[in-house]
């Protein structure tokens, strides 16, 4: 279905302008909360809106301290960033990666949300949020309270009366 | 003291978010503790409705974070194609935009120079500006000499800012308009930029180095980019060698460019530097073209009409500058330059053909088409809201058509509804979707019926409602409506006029909608139904609308009085009455000393119940009678006339000859005797020779069917006492061809109204020779008067000797 170009093409492609326009890309220290430094090129560290807002404010000359991310979780971050960044990944393969990447046992996804939401990395946030919901999808209350530790603090007559609310939601 | 207790409270919280920053890592710990509940809410929207549902019970924390999950129409991929919503612009709208997080908010620019604000749920003009220059003196010479000879401009483009806190108008000549938007109808002016030679044909907005940009474009070949805030122009970008038509600002990988487009089909790529263009690509058909980033900004699209009117949609690959593919299915002879939009990442769509097209961004070949119920203009305008759930399309009767799909009608319903108070909260998404679940489990015709009678403005009363809902099999035949989702009804009934035309016959529907719609000067906004036994229900959409109709009153149609009447509860259209209606009274012959708004108030209040005086025509020159506005009660006669007795005591009586009529013609309150007089003579025999009262209603009708404000005309001259003694007695008795079709009207079994005694007619007809003969008489005093110049009063007496010679020859 797809027609080959029959018009003309002047000049130069805007490729290169790219391609002229990355190499100025200069690199950032990020330094984690156990004063490791990470020295990362800009591309792929502003794929953090918190880090992009320092670079544009002109903060990002030094090292910048992330004191709410360690050294474990910022490494795991940075390497999302970096296979994000390379846009000729073809679909197929980043999901892959992503599958891969986000396996990982609940400390660790505890860990990557909340580097995610502080370092405000969208893509990864949804991913890691996704992954949680499906922890939580079609299991019953009880279930879930085991996965997660939550400690039901509700009396048995208050929870029969919030099911009572919804009870379509909680039949069969 | 608040500022200590604020602190106390912050540092509170500071602890706590330490406490809970420490790194889950105890198996035992609860992982969700330390999350914020934004990350929570984040996380349950990703959840279907009913297991986020579920969490609600799992600890106090979650009881109520599932409400809280904000609309998600990003997974609603169908396409707006039913027409919901019809807006009267008034002039023909040449570009529309949506505001970028207020789905229902519409920016309009038309061919006359008029911007408009639209609330498209509630179908209201926010806030309107004609076109205006601020600023003549700072604008170039050109342009005073421009806008000297014609002081007129049509809107080129219309465009928010990325926030929404701005938008841009760009005009046909020469300037650019910024205007700063603070909701509701405030709107402020923000900057005015003289910015091309010309017309500018486009205007977008743009972020490079953080600061807002505005880009425009125009004849002068020029792109030009402007600082938002100041006005400073920034970069000038030349190199385009015919008219510059359409820009387009975007970002890819942290580098800021635009594309830029002239009429002959020339894309050129600038970046914020005064270096030149660095691509150079053609469209195809070198058509003037414009171009447009899906939602996602990954993929680029065009869209243009050559010379010829050959249209084409291609989609490009921006890198290489060349076309992907080009979209089959546009017309070979479009009418000036087809517009075209995204939605989101996977619809296209063109204005083309009086029709709208829809193509999938993956499939050469045209998806559906639709002509949003015709009345589009040959290429009309269209724009997609952000979340692609509304569709704005211009008509060719200066309106604007909004289509939706299903998310967009229960986005509109429920902002229609949540506006009725006035309160802007939004529905928690995620109770409303709830709900909607629940309507799923009820029957169809139920939910239908519910959705239009359940509307929640509030967190709680959503809760309650949902507690009110429990629909279990055995509840489920049984519902009683809670008091406060009527409370919105009984709200849009208190904005509904009800409305009977005094006519025993059917009336064309359809004439008496547009009519009274033109006269009104209101659009499809005005909502007119048929509530049974000939009676109207007008919805108003809002109260100053209701209000105005209520005040300049009375109105015809069909040369019949539409008697109007608010809503009151319990009203239903049998049991409906109408009782009064405004009428404007001339009040002839009153003594100079007694033309007083006091006098007026007495002689309105013993006619029924006085309204208003009209000041205007008291103080003009021609103060030769008093105007009063009267409620007068419709199943008694309309008087003729009446004596004034004088508060000292020695009473000047003065005596009448002249009537009311329903009456034809213009709104000008006066000028229009003649024509009373000539309802006074059609019917005047009839009623005289004992014909069929329905006689003359029919004779009336077929005057004209302009709607428009009656007159009464009274007269009252002063008299002897003689004369005036045989007057008196019969004044109550004095009786018109008006009141005899009430009392007809009244007498139809049909008609809920009052049914007054017949004995009123026949006495009357009795006496109307009597009464015949009495204003030969007057006729005959009164043109003596020495007032004849104005013509004005020559036309009356003219009439009146017209009425003299009919009532001879009877």
């Amino acid at each position: 279905a797809i027609q080959s170009s029959r018009f003309s093409c002047v000049g130069f492609p805007l490729a290169y302008i790219f391609l002229a326009c990355k190499k100025k890309s200069m690199a950032l220290k990020l330094k984690s909360s156990d004063n490791k430094i990470f020295e990362v090129e800009e591309l792929v560290a502003v794929q953090s809106e918190t880090i992009k807002s320092l670079v544009e404010d002109g903060c990002a000359n030094n090292v910048i301290p992330l004191p709410n991310v360690d050294s474990k979780t910022l490494e795991l971050v940075l390497d999302w960033c970096k296979n994000h960044v390379d846009v000729k990944l073809d679909e197929e393969k980043l999901k892959e990666y992503e599958d891969k990447f986000i396996e990982v046992d609940l400390a660790v996804l505890y860990d990557l949300l909340m580097a995610a939401n502080y370092l405000n990395i969208k893509d990864l946030l949804n991913r890691a949020s996704q992954k949680v919901a499906d922890m939580l999808k079609g299991k019953k209350p009880e279930q879930i309270r085991e996965t997660f530790n939550i400690v039901n603090d509700f009396s048995p007559e208050e929870e029969e009366e919030i099911r009572k609310e919804n009870l379509w939601a909680f039949e069969e | 003291m608040e500022r200590g207790e604020k602190q106390r409270i912050e540092r509170a919280e500071r602890v706590k978010r330490r406490e809970r920053q420490r790194n889950y890592s105890d198996k035992d710990d609860d992982f969700f503790d330390s999350l914020p509940d934004s990350l929570l809410i984040h996380i349950l929207s990703y959840l279907p409705t009913r297991d986020s549902i579920i969490t609600s019970t799992l600890s106090r924390r979650w009881r109520h974070l599932w409400t809280l999950i904000p609309f998600d129409f990003s997974k609603s991929n169908d396409l707006p194609t039913a027409v919901v919503v019809n807006l009267n612009q008034g002039s023909s709208v040449n570009s529309m935009d949506f505001h970028p997080s207020q789905q229902t908010l519409l920016l309009a620019g038309t061919n006359i120079g008029d911007i408009t604000i639209w609330e498209v749920g509630r179908r209201e003009r926010l806030a309107s500006r004609n076109f205006n220059v601020w600023d003549v003196e700072a604008c170039s010479m050109a342009l005073q000499a421009l806008l000297a000879s014609d002081y007129t401009a049509s809107v080129s483009r219309v465009m928010w800012s990325p926030d929404g806190a701005l938008f841009g108008v760009a005009y046909s000549k020469h300037i650019v308009q910024i205007y700063s938007y603070h909701g509701g109808n405030d709107l402020r002016n923000h900057l005015e930029i003289d910015a091309h030679v010309g017309k500018v044909s486009d205007l977008g907005f743009s972020h490079p180095n953080r600061q807002l940009c505005i880009i425009t474009c125009g004849d002068d070949k020029i792109i030009k980019v402007w600082d938002a805030v100041t006005g400073d122009k920034l970069y000038t970008f030349e190199g385009h060698e015919a008219p510059v038509y359409s820009v387009c600002p975007h970002h890819k990988e942290n580098i800021q460019f635009v594309f830029s487009a002239d009429i002959n089909g020339r894309i050129k790529a600038w970046l914020y530097d005064n270096v030149g263009s660095r691509v150079d690509y053609d469209a195809p058909g070198q058509s003037c073209t414009t171009m447009a980033y899906s939602a996602d900004g990954t993929r680029l699209f065009s869209c243009g009409t050559s010379e010829e009117g050959e249209s084409y949609l291609a989609e490009w690959n921006e890198r290489e500058g060349a076309i992907k593919h080009v979209y089959n299915g546009l017309w070979k002879r479009s009418v000036g330059v087809v517009q075209f939009d995204t939605m989101k990442n996977r619809f296209l769509a063109t204005g083309d053909e009086f029709q709208i097209k829809f193509w999938d961004m993956d499939d050469v070949n045209i998806l559906t088409t639709t002509a949003a119920e015709g009345g589009l203009l040959a290429s009309p305008c269209i724009r997609f809201n952000k979340e692609g759930i509304l569709l704005a399309v211009s008509t060719r009767e200066n309106g604007i058509k909004i289509l939706a799909n299903a998310d967009g009608l229960q986005l509109l319903r429920s902002i229609e509804n949540c506006a009725v108070d006035n309160s802007r909260v939004l529905i928690p998404g995620g109770a409303f979707k709830a709900m909607l679940h629940q309507f799923g489990h009820i029957k169809s015709s139920f939910a239908s019926d519910w959705a239009d009678t359940l509307f929640f403005t509030t967190e709680n009363e959503v809760v309650n409602s949902l507690q009110n809902l429990c629909l279990t099999k055995e509840e489920e035949t049984e519902i009683s409506i809670t008091a406060h989702s009527r409370a919105y009804l009984l709200e849009e009934c208190s904005l509904s006029l009800f409305g009977k035309s005094l006519s025993d016959r059917q009336q064309n529907q359809r004439a008496l909608k547009s009519t009274l719609r033109a006269a009104w000067k209101m659009g499809s906004e005005l909502r007119i139904i048929e509530v049974g036994n000939n009676t109207f229900q007008f919805k108003f959409s809002s109260h100053y609308q209701m209000e105005w109709v209520e005040n300049s009153g009375p109105w015809n149609f069909d040369n019949n009085l539409l008697l109007l009447c608010r809503w009151k509860k319990g009203l239903t259209s049998e049991n409906i009455v109408f009782t009064h209606s405004p009428f404007w009274v001339q009040l002839w012959g009153l003594p100079f000393e007694l033309m007083s708004e006091v006098v007026g108030r007495d002689i309105g209040n013993s006619l029924g119940c006085f309204i208003e005086i009209d000041k205007q025509a008291n103080q003009s020159e021609q103060a030769k009678f008093m105007h009063i506005r009267v409620d007068l009660p419709i199943d008694m006669p309309l008087r003729r006339g009446g004596n004034v007795v004088g508060v000292e005591g020695g009473s000047s009586r003065p005596r009448s000859f002249s009537n009311g009529s329903h009456n034809v013609g213009g709104d000008n309150q006066s000028g229009e005797k003649g024509k009373i007089f000539e309802n006074e003579l059609q019917s005047t025999p009839a009623s005289n020779g004992g014909e069929s009262t329905s006689n003359s209603s029919v004779q009336n009708s077929k005057n004209s069917k302009v709607s428009s404000k009656s007159d009464q005309i009274w007269g009252c001259d002063v008299l002897g006492t003689s004369a005036c003694q045989a007057t008196e007695s019969r004044l109550e008795l004095d009786n018109l061809e008006a009141d005899t079709r009430v009392l007809k009207q009244k007498k139809d079994p049909h008609d809920g109204g009052s049914v007054p005694t017949p004995m009123e007619v026949s006495g009357t007809r009795e006496l109307v020779s009597e009464v015949l003969s009495k204003m030969g008489q007057n006729v005959q005093e009164f043109e003596d008067p020495p007032e004849v110049t104005s013509p004005r009063s020559q036309s009356k007496h003219m009439k009146l000797r017209e009425n003299n010679r009919q009532i001879r020859a009877l």
